[in-house]
């Protein structure tokens, strides 16, 4: 067994521990950093989950075996473990089962490299070790020192036995107390390992996680609510002896490649500690996660079309990308302090209205917070317009377009353009002032805005990407959904974007609604001369469809208003979202009365 | 203020202007110079992007003459460290700043 093992080079298998938000992000996050630098991955397994192929026999059958790449994701995406199984393949991004075959590479050197970009890349990686763990995992501590015994080939690769060393035990879901730390890691005497421990800088770690049923779950042993009035008087002592005693569901081990560096930008750009946030920026881990999907690097060029007060913006300057923002109101941008605009002249001569351009030299509130995280020098420039109206010149010059377009329940998307059938009459612009000069030349002259509704701004913005990325470039952008209706067809579909998801779907889930993170990438396509296909400008005309008044229809207690014109017309999940948010998200179910506030 | 890789991707986006939009003409501008740190693979891949005659026209407008009025056709020279840093200096580090309470 061991002979065989040593005369064919396995190729070496992965353990990443991950942190536990945004479960649904992990594989999403993994892909991109692979499709970055140009490797594949394949996933393996995740707590007491392995795909078929991947199985190495043990004393005892444990786990459970799943019949494609897919449910394996859907099973990462649940999150239910925080650690998974992975080994480094050929291709680029993530393996699916509708690819041909990748080959895994053997190549220890170039795998641990890998791995070590992931922990550089990836926020949600904790730590990446060399799994010694059976795959999927062991159910107790005797099942993975019966697997490991005779396999002595894992820890004396490289002549790592005879390097000081450190263990390091991890419990997920609970902690573990010294003593029984101490206790465990005796336990791995058995390893024969006769150097020296160092603590403060070993040259090996021994990583052990002991993974417990996570106290989301409602039959969790850890409530503290059902322990019994004894143990609660008993105090503290007994309740972590008690939480001690649970018995862990399973055990990793490895030996630490890298912890994960990432990580802690989430601290590094929190909102809290910036010089220069709103009411609606983004919070700190979702904007990197969503600056990962837009495989922002040295650079490259990423706008943001809805750019407010620019949290997209600085988390893709981080990983060197140059950036660009844009917002239909620059008040947003600016923040307080002096206004400034540029308004120049065409050269005819005749005054014309022009995207007025921010200054910073009072410090407009993008370039300050810019200044605070040392990428001033990436944000090119934040600009002042409507996209539906925009000035860019030509397309095909973005590498990737970021943005978290607001949908209208703490703002709304706005166009330019007066809205129709208001009761107020309405002032026909141009106006001349009683100074004789036209109100719309003045300084801080906001024009007319109309609501942009979800639908037409969702498809524009994927007709717009098309137009102006780059092949291979990308769009992400958050969806409000409101979950009962989503449906993936949500995601206009256009000729020339695919969509990159994996399992059920990037979503941060608020219960009655989520939003859901889309990833699309330009592909090429070829025209009937084998060229490359250029696209048109959108026209940002909105949609035919008529879709005022149909969340009320929609969201009808008694359903019984589907039998109406509309019936079979499939509503996309955003369609008049504001308003189904403020109703409370009433349910079509009858069983659930609506929540209305 | 506005850099000129910007100002070069800009035409005027009023309704029905086709004619006579490009480039955009500065108006009371000001000329700041703020060094960056450059990118010269950045700026070679923008190059065919670039409207040559309008970024030309318009450094010189801000009094930057250093670039050349026609855009090199040797391809070794477009690719060398000089022009590029040239290039570099004009679009990323040549600010057009509106001149204020003048």
């Amino acid at each position: 067994m061991i002979d065989q093992a040593k005369s064919i080079p396995s190729p070496q298998r992965y353990l990443l521990h991950l942190a536990k938000s945004h479960p649904t992000f992990r594989i999403a996050e993994l892909d991109s950093c692979a499709c970055l630098y140009g490797f594949g991955i394949r996933l393996l397994a995740t707590g007491d989950h392995y795909i078929s192929g991947a199985y190495q026999p043990s004393s005892s059958n444990w786990g459970h075996e799943l019949g494609s790449t897919s449910e394996l994701e859907d099973a990462i995406g649940q999150g239910d473990s925080a650690l998974l199984v992975i080994e480094f393949t050929t291709g680029q991004g993530v393996y699916k089962d509708s690819q041909s075959a990748c080959v895994p590479v053997v190549d220890t050197q170039k795998t641990d490299d890998w791995a070590r970009l992931l922990t550089q890349r990836c926020i949600l990686v904790k730590s990446i070790s060399h799994l010694f763990s059976p795959i999927p995992s062991s159910p107790n501590y005797k099942h993975l020192h019966d697997y490991m015994t005779p396999r002595r080939e894992l820890w004396q690769r490289n002549e790592d036995e005879q390097k000081e060393f450190a263990f390091n035990l991890t419990g997920i879901n609970k902690k573990i107390g010294f003593p029984r730390q101490r206790e465990t890691i005796e336990g791995f005497a058995f390893m024969d390992l006769t150097s020296k421990i160092n603590l403060k800088k070993p040259e090996v770690t021994y990583m052990l996680f002991e993974e417990c049923k996570s106290s989301r779950h409602e039959d969790s042993s850890l409530d503290v609510d059902n322990l019994d009035s004894d143990t609660v008087a008993k105090g503290k002592a007994k309740l972590e002896e008690a939480v001690e005693g649970v018995k862990p569901l399973r055990v990793f081990m490895g030996s630490l490649v890298a912890y994960g560096q990432a990580r802690q930008l989430v601290y590094k750009f929190a909102v809290k500690d910036r010089k220069f946030f709103g009411n609606t920026s983004m919070e700190s881990e979702m904007s990197l996660l969503m600056a990962g999907q837009t495989l922002a690097d040295q650079g490259k060029l990423v706008y943001d079309p809805f750019a407010g007060t620019g949290s997209l913006l600085y988390v893709c300057a981080n990983w060197g990308s140059y950036v660009m923002g844009s917002d239909i109101d620059g008040r947003q941008m600016r923040g307080k302090g002096r206004q400034m605009c540029s308004v120049g002249r065409r050269p005819s001569d005749v005054l014309i209205e022009l995207p007025r351009v921010i200054l910073d030299k009072t410090g407009p509130g993008v370039f300050r917070a810019a200044n605070q995280y040392g990428v001033r020098d990436k944000v090119l420039d934040c600009l002042t317009f409507d996209v539906t109206r925009n000035p860019w010149r030509r397309g095909e010059v973005l590498d990737a377009i970021i943005t978290d377009p607001p949908y209208g329940v703490r703002a709304g998307a706005k166009r330019l353009g007066r809205k129709e059938g208001g009761k107020k009459k309405q002032i026909l612009e141009p106006v001349k002032l009683p100074n004789g000069l036209w109100s719309h030349e003045m300084p801080g002259y906001i024009p007319a805005s109309r609501p942009y509704e979800m639908v037409d701004l969702v498809y524009d913005l994927v007709v717009f990407a098309r137009y102006m990325l780059v092949p291979g470039g990308r769009l992400v952008f958050f969806l409000p959904t409101f979950t009962e209706e989503w449906d993936p067809v949500d995601v206009p579909v256009v000729e020339g974007m695919r969509e990159i998801s994996f399992g059920q779907g990037s979503a941060q889930d608020y219960n009655k609604w989520s939003r859901r993170l889309i990833t699309l990438e330009k592909v090429k396509v070829v025209d009937e001369e084998g060229k490359a296909k250029k696209w048109d400008a959108p026209t940002f005309v909105p949609l035919e469809a008529d879709f005022t008044g149909m969340a009320i229809n929609d969201g009808d207690v008694s359903g019984e208003e589907d039998a109406g014109p509309r019936k079979g017309q499939k509503l996309p999940g955003h369609a008049n979202f504001r308003d189904k948010y403020l109703a409370g998200f009433p349910s079509s179910a009858p069983s659930t009365p609506p929540l209305r506030d | 203020m506005v850099r000129l890789i910007t100002h070069n991707m800009l035409t005027c986006h009023v309704k029905n202007c086709t004619k006579d939009n490009y480039p955009l003409v500065f108006q009371d501008a000001a000329v700041e110079i703020r060094p960056a740190e450059p990118n010269l693979g950045f700026i070679e891949r923008f190059l065919p992007k670039l409207e040559w005659s309008a970024l030309v026209s318009t450094a010189k407008a801000l009094g930057d003459d250093s670039l050349p009025e026609v855009m090199p056709e040797d391809k070794e020279e477009l690719r060398s460290e000089e022009f590029l840093t040239k290039l570099h200096h004009v679009l990323m580090e040549l600010l057009a700043e509106h001149e204020v309470g003048r």
